[in-house]
């Protein structure tokens, strides 16, 4: 398929949300390699001081590849994406492009911010909702900003019906605003009783009230920021790489409308065997299993569009990391459902085998389809060749053995450990006590973190390869930049 | 990429294998540990299975369809129908899921905490059953056991109360419990749920001292006449209790151990809470053998 390109888009937004892909990426994953060994050795809870210690690290590598990173990520498509499937430049709107830029500024802001309070302890205490009140402003700020650009561009497109990706970003920002009004209603109480610091808050909601509210919340921030908008991206980026078309529509809009509605109902299964009521657990449950399907639908459909196309996914490292990603997204969906079944969240609930499913995705999905993305997006933005085809295939293998170190560690150590606190004697009586399962996972600790570690370096290839083709990558025609096909140095 | 499935084989075997060395052993009849097993059996079964087949269609199968009229920045769409497989799977979980609300667990009848207290009752039943006739010697470790993962907690696993966290049970009680009881009587139904002792039934510093040593020493030493004319109307002669009217203060009995298992328990440490309703006799007469032995210092 030729490509009709038309219009002179323009990307700098696009950049500038590259660029913080990747620098909240090295931070958000160094810090995670490092919570990583602390769990494995705990003496390197004491190096910095209350700054260096998990407690505080790890709710800044959540944040920090979660709405660092990933949120980048979604942006920087976005910005690229956007414009390309509805046909439209940014630079015909100023008003869409005064926004655009705003809405970069505001987001780094409310970003950098959270990583100093985050750092010196200042924290709500819900899980991904961690940021007081005048952050979460912030990010309804932004977030509204971003609307702006999605409604906006949609509003003076040329296309005539809207591209898949697209319903999957405008998805993502309805859902996510939701979400976040809804989870970060707060009272502040300096202002409301005259207690406490200006910035801390309190939920509006109380116990199960409040868990109830956070879990839905927090499950559809996976849903919503780790599935939906990757979809949007690995529906544009896949076949615009392959030169393929896409598999099925029927599929997709299948696959879109089965998300929606079975995604908002499945948080309760955060909360099975818990103070909430039956019948959430169970609606959480059951929800959950029925999310596989439509979850497995776009991968299918990624997987399919790639029918006959071997030898693209041996010759070009672009392809391998997205086929790979969505059999990662298969995996963890697949993983999901079966963990939220009662009898098997009897055992696997707060053992390690939750985190190595939440890496399966992130890693070997959500992360995986950024740096594809990226690599896609940086020979357009820069109209430079891409740096270096090897460093790129070697970048795969490392990431690939990183992630299953780190999954399969985690699952030893997970169900071992879930098994460990079931046993008991003869008597009746617990057969060990927890020290004797950090003992046994020890080793598991120390592979995952390895496992991380040489993500890790992935990742720092990742950004030296990007770096390296904007600095010397060689210059491109026009006419091998519109091209499916990502130009790379073949042999560097 | 062949070497890609066979690897992802190999890893999942691997993987299951690895696991299967540390829990074989443990995961005996209990479902949850079976299904659980199970279910990382079938998650890597199926995913790698799955996507071996597409893996298979990537390399045999060529792209074919009816293209839709329109396309996107060069995108185009094939307008195939579903997947027969995928479309059958997802009707089979909305049936399933139907079935669960509705028939399975009915979302109006099912309820946790009746699950629970009916697999409880149950274990408690056949628990008893079982050790009806149970062994000195096996009364003794099931004690040692229960004592490790219930009290040792607590109580240390010497059971000598980890430097005053809490009860020191390697004897009966210590000087400053002794006096504390004096000056602020106890109320803890050891022995009844209507006898307590009053506070300042003693005064005298000196004579508190010299009967709390008394007690705390077994017994001996230079309280015995402050105990015997302020004491033993209501602990006996020998401190072994009168039923109904003074506690045991020299050993631990069945009934002292049930009573503060029963009720908790106040003190000079602070307290310990009440286990009611928790253990089954079995289990509490072998942790007062056990405890007993401890004071003894038979262990
Ligand atoms: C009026 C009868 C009475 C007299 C006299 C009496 N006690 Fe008691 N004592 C009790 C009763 C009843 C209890 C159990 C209270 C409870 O249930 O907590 C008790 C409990 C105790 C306890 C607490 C045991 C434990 O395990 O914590 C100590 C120690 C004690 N008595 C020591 C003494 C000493 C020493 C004297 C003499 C100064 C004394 N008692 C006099 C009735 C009496
Ligand atoms: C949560 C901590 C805790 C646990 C668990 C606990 N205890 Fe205690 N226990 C205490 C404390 C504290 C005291 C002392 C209270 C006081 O007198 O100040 C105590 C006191 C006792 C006493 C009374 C000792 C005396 O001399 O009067 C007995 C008997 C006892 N515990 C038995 C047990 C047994 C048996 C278990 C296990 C089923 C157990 N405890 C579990 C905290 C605990
Ligand atoms: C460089 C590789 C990474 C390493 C070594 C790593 C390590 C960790 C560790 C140690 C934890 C804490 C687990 C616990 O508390 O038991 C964690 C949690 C988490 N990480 Fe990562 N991480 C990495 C990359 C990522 C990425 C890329 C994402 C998302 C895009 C991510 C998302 C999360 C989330 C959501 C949690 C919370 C999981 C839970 O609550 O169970 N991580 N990570």
């Amino acid at each position: 398929m030729g490509n009709q390109n038309p219009l002179a888009y323009d990307y700098t937004v696009a950049k500038w949300f590259l660029w913080a892909t990747i620098a909240f990426g090295i931070i958000g994953m160094t810090v995670g390699v490092f919570i990583a060994f602390q769990m494995a050795f705990p003496e390197l809870n004491y190096l910095f001081g209350e700054y260096g210690t998990f407690s505080r690290l790890r709710p800044l590598h959540t944040n920090g590849v979660a709405f660092g990173f990933t949120m980048s990520g979604i942006f920087a498509t976005w910005y690229y994406v956007g414009q390309r499937v509805l046909k439209v430049s940014m630079a015909e709107s100023s008003f869409l492009m005064a926004v655009g830029k705003l809405h970069f500024i505001v987001y780094v802001l409310t970003i950098l911010l959270a990583v100093v309070t985050l750092l010196s302890g200042i924290t709500t205490s819900k899980e991904y909702a961690e940021l007081e009140w005048p952050l979460d402003l912030m990010v309804t700020l932004f977030w509204v900003l971003w609307g702006v650009s999605i409604f906006g561009l949609i509003g003076i497109r040329r296309e005539r019906t809207l591209y898949i990706s697209i319903w999957y970003y405008i998805a993502a920002f309805l859902a996510v605003a939701m979400l976040h009004v809804f989870n970060n209603m707060e009272v502040p109480t300096y202002f409301v009783a005259g207690v406490g610091d200006w910035y801390h808050s309190v939920s509006l909601y109380a116990g199960t009230n409040d868990a109830l509210v956070q879990w839905w919340y927090g499950h559809n921030a996976v849903a919503f920021v780790f599935t939906t908008p990757i979809v949007a991206m690995i529906y544009y980026f896949l076949p615009k790489e392959s030169g393929q078309a896409v598999y099925s529509y029927k599929l997709s809009l299948l696959s879109f409308w089965g998300l929606m509605f079975v995604y908002l109902w499945a948080g309760g299964h955060h909360l099975i065997y818990s103070t909430v009521p039956d019948w959430m657990q169970t609606m959480g449950s059951v929800f959950s299993i029925v999310l596989i399907l439509p979850s497995w639908g776009s991968a299918i459909n990624m997987l399919l569009t790639m029918k006959g196309e071997w030898e693209q996914l041996q010759s070009n490292p672009l392809i391998k990391f997205m086929v790979l990603g969505s059999t990662f997204y298969m995996l963890s969906t697949l993983e999901g459902p079966i963990q939220a079944i009662k009898s098997v969240n009897a055992l696997a609930h707060f053992t390690d085998w939750i985190p190595g499913h939440v890496h399966d995705g992130t890693l070997g999905w959500v992360g995986f389809m950024i740096i594809a993305a990226m690599y896609h997006m940086t020979p357009r933005l820069f109209k430079k060749e891409l740096y270096s085809k090897k460093l790129m295939e070697t970048q795969f293998w490392l990431q690939t053995m990183g992630i299953v170190l780190y999954f399969s560690s985690m699952w030893i150590a997970g169900i071992t450990q879930g098994m460990m606190w079931r046993a008991t004697d003869e008597f009746g009586n617990l057969s060990y006590s927890f020290i004797d399962t950090v003992t046994v996972l020890h080793p598991y600790y120390t592979i995952r973190a390895i496992g991380g570690a040489l993500y890790l370096i992935g990742i720092f290839i990742w950004a030296y390869n990007i770096y390296k083709t904007m600095k010397s990558g060689r210059e491109l025609e026009d006419a091998e930049v519109n091209v499916n096909k990502s130009p790379m140095a073949e042999n560097r | 990429m062949k070497n890609i499935i066979i690897v992802s084989v190999v890893v999942s075997l691997v993987l299951i294998g690895i696991i299967y060395s540390y829990v074989g052993n443990i995961i005996g009849d209990d479902m949850v540990n079976i299904l659980s097993m199970l279910a990382a059996i079938l998650i890597l079964g199926i995913t790698v299975g799955v996507g071996v087949k597409y893996v298979n269609q990537m390399k045999n199968d060529t792209a074919s369809g009816e293209l839709a009229d329109e396309n996107w920045d060069g995108i185009g769409e094939y307008k195939n129908d579903l997947p027969i497989g995928w479309a059958v799977v997802f009707l089979g979980t909305i049936v399933w899921a139907i079935w669960y609300w509705f028939a399975g667990y009915p979302l109006w009848a099912y309820s946790q905490i009746g699950e629970w207290n009916e697999e409880v009752a149950t274990h408690q039943e056949k628990f008893e059953e079982k050790w009806s006739n149970i062994s000195e010697e096996d009364l003794s470790r099931m004690g040692e056991a229960f004592f490790s993962v219930n009290c040792a907690p607590c109580h240390g696993v010497q059971g000598d109360g980890m430097d005053g966290k809490a009860a020191d049970l390697t004897k009966r009680l210590d000087a400053s419990a002794v006096e504390y009881a004096i000056r602020n009587g106890s109320d803890n139904h050891l022995v009844s749920e209507y006898m307590s002792m009053p506070a300042g039934l003693l005064w005298n510093a000196v004579e508190i001292k010299q009967v709390s040593n008394y007690v705390a020493s077994g017994f001996t030493g230079i309280g015995k006449d402050v105990y015997e004319a302020n004491c033993a109307s209501c602990h006996g002669m020998d401190g072994m209790g009168i039923p109904g009217v003074g506690a045991n203060i020299r050993t631990f009995t069945p009934d002292l151990i049930k009573a503060v298992l029963d009720n908790g328990k106040k003190g000079a440490i602070g307290s310990m809470p009440s286990f009611k309703g928790r253990f089954t006799d079995t289990q509490e007469k072998a942790v007062s053998l056990y405890i007993e032995k401890l004071r003894k210092g038979e262990l």
